[in-house]
């Protein structure tokens, strides 16, 4: 080797270590609230940010999956059903490899028993996408820096109108499903979303079993009422899927009537996902299901949850000032109100 | 696995790298035909087997027409007088005319095959359905980076017969040249002697080299993702929600596409270039600051430079000298003048080429009229220009002041807008409904008032500063600085801080992450 391939790569080394570095440090600063008001991160980081700010050690169940889980569940409605402390952790679109960093993050602080498992996350697959995720979400997890870089956004934009409570955000609107009523012999699916799971999914499913049976987590996987995204060659898949894996498999579809589910009223846009009517007897469901089951706690009258109790009083609230309708609307409104003021202010 | 992902970035090109480093000098066009075919393999699977198969039919015409060459040349030596000689030349010269021929036509066919079949029969069913059949669609996947390798194919076929090089000998070679895996997707169309040689030397990495591909790599990523991306979320909720807009907010869409088209495509070829010059091979340019062009002829020998070079040398040349049009050219001077000679020979030369150029971007009725919208500017160009030069000599002006050149700059990027609104709208109807309803109910406060969800005041602070930056380099550039030029040779800690700035910038502005939909390369779909 000459002396000026070995200068060559000292070169590239020191410029490879000094990247390196310059990302460990940017990413030990980038904590999202270390610098900015926690609820001005309005994108899909929002639930991660605000599931690091819980009390160690207070969430009982983790609800994991794609929006279908995070609209569907909502944790102020299981905690005044049950006093049973939980949290969303899924976010739009979650593909397995984004939610095993869910958990493992969600774990840093907390020591769960149950981790609930929204099973369409386990059927989005696309393979140059899953792929590229294998090589990026490890890189997003060990460098904050590159996890939340939008974070700048926040000093430009207005603050965020959406309120999370414990990763629920208030969807009131009714949009009914007009379908055939029985669903489950449609077709779903499409380019990202299949009929059975692949073998990438299955494999990181193994990772996050592994990561919870170290921890002593129970895993439920469960499928959301969705007119729109579940079949009845999907529930099989996943039955037989969680038979293999020896997990609880609990499907809502099968029992969407017993748990009242009424597709003209429970859904928000058309029986895709679940709006508040609909959530709460999810909820109510799952919180029998977690009484009569599950070693859970209730955790009301704990002064050391009176949080819980706080938030539960500003969710109410906020329910009754939406009066039916959802944060878009609400935004609409506001934007209208605005140039409005602005215009006639301007004519004036 | 695209070139402006990062298993490509990160993983991909540098393994490549490392391999044909480590390889013996003599097998490392081979570590670059494997690395190319894997790479074609990750989105075009089984469908590789075409390109081999067109790289070999590609060889094989060129040793045929090699052949004919050489049997003519003996047979030549053979011959006692000059008219033998001419008599047996025009014998082998019909054998050369099939071997061009049948390699261009099945070269031709098989992208007719793939691109347009479909387009044709969907048309003639329209006509069909009245008479109450219809002919079945057929089913075609569709092989990545075909419109630019089936190019590089035919221009290399036609050099050959011109004689302007020698066949390849060695098919991996050929085959290399045809699917060099930085340009399979969005090209440049490269000629033969472009980059065989580099592609063959072998030659180790070098650091200079490195570092230029290093920062043209940066640099396209930076285009890419702090501009282009986030100008997609904008552009397509306008195009695809058009009936919703009008006035200010389709200008407003018609000039974000053919920015976003810009830095996207040219990024794209930095990224390419780059990773060819990482490996000492260098490619050609395909933009060269298009936004200063002062005519819409201009802005074509700007923007695409390879394509349009392709369509001038093996298109417009061939028309322009061919007999039909030079006895056309001489029948027209001597009847209606040596203006209209000219007018009508640049017609018969630039038709062609445009309907070419419109629909190799796609197979569409909006794409040929793409073509044809650029057909007439610039045969309207033609036709004006002594007429300008005319009045400019009458009106004692001269053409290069500044403000005749800033007008006429102005006047091509409405030209460019104009196309670009038509290329990118869904299908020529919507195309002409946005253009008409750009007159209709305009206000420019709509845009403050109605402003999509789709993008946000952070992203527009993102794209209005990258896109500032950008403009600043290639003004540089169009005035003589080569900004590339000065980092590269700067001292080392001066040169890492730009690389450092580009990098963070790109890390920290950059639309990427969990959640942000990849935006795909808009060229490779053509």
């Amino acid at each position: 080797m000459t002396q000026d391939s070995r200068k060559s790569i000292v070169k590239l080394i020191l410029f490879g270590g000094i990247t390196l570095l310059a990302l460990v440090i940017a990413s030990a600063m980038m904590k999202p609230t270390k610098w900015f008001d926690e609820k001005l991160i309005q994108d899909r980081n929002a639930r991660t940010v605000q599931m690091m700010e819980q009390p160690e050690n207070t969430i009982d169940v983790l609800n994991l999956g794609d929006s279908l889980s995070t609209a569907g569940f909502s944790p102020m409605e299981l905690w005044r059903d049950q006093g049973y402390t939980s949290f969303n952790i899924g976010a739009d679109g979650m593909r397995m490899n984004e939610a095993y960093y869910a958990v493992v993050e969600a774990c840093e602080k907390q020591k769960p028993k149950y981790l609930m498992i929204e099973s369409l996350t386990l059927f989005r697959y696309a393979m140059g996408q899953d792929l590229q995720m294998l090589l990026s979400q490890p890189l997003y997890h060990r460098f904050s820096f590159l996890k939340y870089h939008n974070i700048w956004k926040s000093l430009v934009e207005e603050k965020g109108l959406m309120e999370y409570h414990r990763g629920y955000t208030i969807n009131q609107n009714v949009w009914e499903y007009d379908g055939e009523e029985d669903y489950l012999n449609l077709n779903v699916g499409d380019s990202n979303s299949k009929l059975t799971i692949s073998a990438l999914n299955s494999m990181t499913f193994d990772r996050i079993k592994k990561f919870c049976d170290e921890r002593g987590i129970e895993i439920i996987i469960y499928s959301m009422p969705s007119a729109k995204n579940y079949n009845q060659i999907r529930i099989d898949a996943m039955e037989a899927f969680a038979k293999e894996k020896g997990v609880t498999y609990i499907d809502l579809n099968e029992k969407a009537d017993d748990l009242g589910i009424d597709w003209t009223q429970d859904t928000n846009d058309g029986g895709d996902h679940m709006n508040l009517n609909g959530a709460k007897k999810v909820v109510k469901y799952f919180g029998n299901y977690f009484r009569e089951n599950l070693n859970l706690t209730d955790h009301r009258g704990d002064p050391s949850y009176s949080d819980w109790d706080e938030e539960l009083v500003e969710y109410d609230k906020l329910v009754e000032e939406m009066d039916g309708k959802s944060y878009l609307d609400i935004y609409t409104e506001k934007k209208n109100k605005e140039w409005d003021e602005k215009y006639n202010n301007k004519q004036k | 696995m695209a070139i402006h992902t990062n298993l490509y970035l990160l993983v991909f090109l540098p393994l490549v790298l490392i391999i044909y480093q480590l390889a013996p000098k003599k097998a490392r066009w081979g570590v670059l035909l494997a690395a190319s075919y894997a790479l074609y393999i990750s989105f075009s699977k089984y469908l590789v087997l075409l390109l081999m198969a067109t790289s070999a039919f590609t060889w094989g015409i060129g040793l045929w027409l090699d052949k004919i060459g050489a049997e003519c040349k003996e047979k030549q030596a053979e011959c006692t007088d000059r008219k033998q000689k001419s008599e047996v030349k025009k014998e082998f010269q019909k054998k050369r005319v099939l071997a061009l021929r049948v390699g261009v036509l099945v070269l031709l066919g098989i992208l007719f095959y793939v691109n347009y079949l479909n387009f044709v029969i969907d048309n003639m069913n329209i006509l069909l359905g009245k008479l109450g059949t219809q002919l079945p669609l057929v089913k075609v996947m569709f092989p990545m980076g075909i419109s630019f390798y089936t190019l590089e194919a035919v221009g290399y076929i036609a050099d050959v017969y011109w004689e302007r090089y020698p066949a390849e000998k060695h098919l991996g070679k050929l085959a290399l040249f045809l699917s060099f895996f930085p340009q399979i997707m969005e090209g440049p169309i490269a000629r033969y002697p472009d980059t065989s040689d580099a592609l063959f030397a072998g030659e180790p990495l070098n650091m200079a080299n490195l570092n230029e591909g290093f920062l043209r790599i940066i640099w396209g990523l930076f285009k890419k993702m702090v501009v282009s991306d986030r100008l997609s979320y904008l552009t397509t909720h306008l195009f695809g929600n058009y009936k919703d807009y009008h006035g200010s907010f389709i200008i407003l869409a018609a000039i974000a596409y053919t920015i976003q088209l810009y830095l996207e495509f040219s990024g794209s070829i930095d990224i390419v270039i780059g990773s060819g010059k990482m490996f000492g091979v260098t490619l050609p340019e395909n933009f060269n600051q298009p936004f200063s062009a002062q005519s819409a002829a201009e802005f074509w020998r700007r923007w695409h430079m390879s394509l349009g070079n392709w369509f001038k040398n093996y298109v417009f040349y061939p028309i322009t000298v061919s007999p039909m049009v030079k006895n056309w050219n001489k029948t027209a001077r001597k009847k209606y003048g040596k203006y209209w000679a000219m007018v009508g020979t640049s017609a018969m030369a630039l038709f062609p080429v445009w309907v070419a150029t419109g629909i190799w971007h796609g197979a569409g009725w909006k794409y040929l009229f793409y073509g044809m919208y650029y057909f007439v500017i610039l045969l309207f160009g033609v036709a004006m220009e002594p007429i300008k030069e005319k009045n400019y000599a009458k009106m004692g002006l001269d053409p290069n002041v500044w403000w005749l050149k800033t007008l006429r700059i102005l006047k091509t990027w409405v030209i460019i807008f104009t196309g670009e609104l038509f290329f990118n709208a869904v299908n020529l109807k919507a195309g002409f409904h946005m253009f008409f309803s750009i007159f209709g109910n305009f206000h420019i406060s709509s845009i403050w008032k109605y402003w999509p969800d789709a993008i946000t005041t952070g992203d527009v602070w993102a794209i209005c500063v990258g896109s500032v930056i950008v403009w600043i380099v290639g003004f540089l550039k169009e005035h003589g600085v080569d900004v590339r030029g000065k980092i590269l040779n700067a001292r080392t800690p001066y040169k890492w801080s730009v690389y450092y700035l580009i990098i963070f910038a790109i890390l920290l502005f950059g639309a990427y992450g969990t959640g942000y939909q990849p935006v795909d390369l808009i060229y490779a779909g053509f």
